[in-house]
């Protein structure tokens, strides 16, 4: 019974993680606009779940998280859900092969990781987003979308990666695991 | 043949994952899904509402005082700025009362009666723009309140945009310096009619298919042309002429206009209850 109700806590931490960085985004800082730019945290968290989770669990929590965001937002429903998807599908990719070679563990790295991608993922929204039909996408304001969105998801990187830590547990995935399974970064 | 899986099975997630997104966003642009995904959306932003203003009242202190920060260098350009069109105004307001006063009395020679202006609906402005591709505000106001899509909005000192989505307690407004608004205008002090588009964020309207012969100098007003099928009422403020460039041999002129709402720092708006026909 014990072993049973511990699988289903284990398996209730992605929701909750998802829960709480997608209530503060849509209840604490729904309001917040830094230079007219919206922070993006759920993205920050599709590219976090890849740095932890690997890959796979990087796609999932990005799909999920992207679709979460999309029922706000009034571009058109599932482009979040895709861009997010593949944003932390290539993190956890790109740092299951890159990352564990080097072996750098710091919270710096990880955060210009968090940055760096979130940065491409801006980039990627906006070209799915012209795609789609969105007009006037690329005007001089997505270099500072692109900044603050960075800037932004790097600065809370730290405690995302620790809180995707507990909820991302090398026990509760069986895809490869990336940050999680290097000693150091623990 | 374990390693072979172990590999192949992201790729397969990410693949059905992938497809299920494309197949969302395709059904939401072309609408093929009856109204379905929209009712899901409106439904998802009812129920989270009470938890917004919650967290909303208990972070405003800290919001403002980021702000207040932040913008400190703008609000004191921003006070020596409005000092000036203070002074403007009340010249300008004496010059507008004498017109009234004659338009009146000529319309009343004349025989003319202007209709009365649509009803419309006060709303408060709960958040900025929701994406970083689309200029919107949320307003606390939804179909309880008798708002539809296409309604026109304004704020006391012109057109804001447009309604585009609905839900039972809230609605998305289109601000005007979107790149995805037009509108008709008509534009003084030759009552040109010509096609307003946005830009984007902090950048003028453009002003198309002006003919080149017409008088067009910088500050003139532009209003609202409210020729149908128009869903704004004729006469309302949109901007003022910042500038009208004709290259030589052209067939129309450049024309930029300075929205006359500043549309980041929205609190209140009135909904026009039109019929909402965009």
């Amino acid at each position: 019974v014990n072993e049973a109700t511990a699988g289903l806590a284990r398996h209730l931490r992605t929701p909750l993680f998802l829960a709480v960085v997608w209530l503060v985004e849509e209840g604490v800082l729904r309001g917040l606009r830094i230079d007219g730019v919206r922070p993006e945290l759920l993205l920050a968290a599709a590219v976090v779940a890849g740095l932890v989770g690997g890959a796979e669990r990087g796609a999932i929590v990005g799909f999920a998280a992207g679709l979460a965001a999309d029922l706000f937002l009034p571009t058109p429903l599932g482009l979040s859900a895709l861009v997010f998807c593949l944003t932390g599908y290539a993190t956890g990719a790109l740092e299951t092969t890159i990352g564990s070679s080097t072996g750098d563990t710091r919270a710096p790295a990880a955060a210009i990781t968090v940055g760096a991608a979130s940065a491409v993922g801006v980039g990627v929204s906006a070209v799915v987003g012209t795609l789609v039909g969105l007009p006037g996408v690329f005007t001089p304001h997505l270099v500072t979308v692109v900044a603050v969105v960075s800037l932004v998801n790097a600065a809370v990187s730290t405690p995302l990666v620790k809180l995707a830590r507990w909820t991302l547990s090398p026990n509760d995935h069986q895809s490869e695991p990336a940050l999680s399974a290097s000693p150091g970064r623990r | 043949v374990a390693v072979y899986q172990r590999s192949a099975r992201p790729r397969f997630t990410l693949a059905m994952l992938v497809l299920s997104a494309a197949t969302l966003v395709t059904m939401d642009v072309r609408g093929v899904d009856g109204g379905a995904l929209e009712n899901v959306r409106s439904r998802a932003q009812d129920a989270l509402a009470p938890v917004q203003s919650v967290a909303r009242g208990a972070v405003s202190p800290v919001v403002s005082l980021f702000d207040g920060v932040v913008d400190y260098h703008r609000l004191a350009d921003d006070n020596a700025h409005l000092r000036q069109q203070v002074a403007d105004a009340r010249s300008a307001q004496v010059s507008a009362a004498d017109a009234q006063r004659e338009n009146a009395e000529l319309k009343a020679l004349l025989g003319l009666q202007g209709g009365p202006g649509p009803r419309s609906v006060a709303a408060q402005v709960v958040t900025g723009p929701q994406s970083n591709f689309q200029l919107t505000v949320v307003i606390d106001r939804g179909s309880a309140a008798g708002v539809r899509t296409g309604m026109p909005v304004t704020s006391g000192h012109g057109l804001v945009g447009r309604i585009t989505a609905v839900s039972r307690t809230q609605a998305t407004v289109l601000l005007v310096t979107d790149p995805g608004f037009a509108l008709g205008v008509r534009l003084s002090p030759g009552g040109a009619i010509a096609v307003a588009s946005g830009q984007g964020a902090g950048r003028p309207l453009a002003v198309g298919l002006v003919d080149p012969a017409a008088a067009v100098a910088p500050g003139a007003a532009v209003v609202t042309s409210g020729l149908q099928p128009s869903p704004y009422p004729p006469g309302v403020p949109v901007g003022t002429v910042h500038s009208a460039i004709t290259a030589p041999g052209a067939l129309r002129q450049v024309v930029q206009v300075d929205p006359t709402v500043d549309v980041d720092r929205l609190t209140f708006v009135d909904v026009l209850l039109t019929n909402g026909t965009q």
